[in-house]
């Protein structure tokens, strides 16, 4: 890495979680009250799993680098539960049996994944209607799983540009192109910083992007 | 809460979600909390639910459509022309 790279990098903590069948006494002994009850509202099981496993292993993250107990970690989130403690930015996400976790100390982060089984049919026409003309004509040119699996890598990398901004869903989501192939995010017309992005996949079968306002980016696996 | 306009919200979550319990869905409860809906599952049931009832919905709007009676009050406004 240059010296340009060094100074402009973000650098990210990351931990992945392969979820439990169900919720394990160690994860809910970290969480807060409001994450326990936030976790017991949910009405689907398989749901209450994922958020207990993903939100202790936030928690683990921030308390490696805080060096706190991890059920001390004063996590608070923003308007669409973008998640922040200590000043740290952080981010988080889940599908199926996987979680991830982000932490970057400097610059806002996002990251999102999703398991290509939960996506077996083709990306329906009103989703690939709001893609940027760049995405939808890589898009039209490929077919069958390439064609979903390069869609996934645009629709995360978008969404963990968007919980990194922290605004939701709200803007259009066309307002974050993405080339996937190398990946490279341009969103200058939402947000002016520099984003950068990179694949994390935890496993075959998982597709994950992690983003960062920043030039270039640097991942660290962590264990958590 | 309009009928029809319930009924087309709960058709649209089947059409996106068919192994969700939509029978005693809290209508004041966030859905995608509630039916464990991720963004593009909410995506999918806003382009359900424009396409159905032939009405734009603007991304500024979605946090509008964030709870069942959010969405029928919406929808009510929106089909009817009066400012949502």
């Amino acid at each position: 890495m240059t010296d340009d790279r060094t100074r402009d990098s973000a650098v990210v903590s990351l931990a992945t979680v392969d979820v439990p069948d169900e919720v394990s006494d160690a994860d809910w002994a970290v969480l807060d009250e409001a994450e326990r009850h936030h976790v017991e509202r949910m009405r689907v099981p398989a749901q209450r799993v994922r958020s207990a496993a993903t939100r202790a292993a936030l928690r683990r993250l921030v308390a490696r680098r805080t060096g706190s107990d991890p059920a001390a970690v004063p996590i608070s989130r923003g308007q669409y539960g973008q998640p922040t403690a200590s000043g740290l930015y952080l981010s988080a996400a889940h599908s199926g049996r996987v979680g991830i976790v982000a932490l970057c100390e400097h610059v806002p982060v996002g990251v999102d994944v999703e398991c290509v089984d939960q996506h077996t049919h083709e990306p329906a026409s009103h989703m690939l209607d709001r893609l940027a003309p760049n995405e939808r004509r890589l898009l039209d040119e490929l077919d069958g799983e390439e064609r979903r699996l390069t869609f996934l890598r645009i629709w995360t990398a978008k969404e963990a540009v968007l919980k990194a901004i922290g605004c939701g869903l709200t803007v259009p989501l066309d307002a974050v192109a993405v080339d996937p192939n190398p990946l490279r995010i341009h969103a200058r017309e939402l947000d002016t910083r520099w984003w950068a992005a990179k694949a994390v996949d935890p496993r075959p079968g998982a597709i994950a992007t992690v983003a960062a306002a920043s030039r270039w980016l640097q991942v660290n696996r962590m264990r958590v | 809460m309009n009928p029809k306009l319930r009924m087309t919200v709960l058709d649209a979550l089947a059409a996106v979600a068919p192994d969700a319990d939509l029978s005693s869905l809290d209508p004041d409860a966030e859905m995608a909390e509630e039916l464990d809906l991720d963004s593009m599952d909410f995506l999918n049931v806003v382009g359900e639910l424009s396409e159905r009832l032939g009405v734009d919905i603007p991304e500024r709007d979605y946090p509008q459509l964030s709870t069942l009676v959010g969405a029928v009050a919406y929808l009510e406004a929106a089909t009817t022309g009066a400012t949502a």
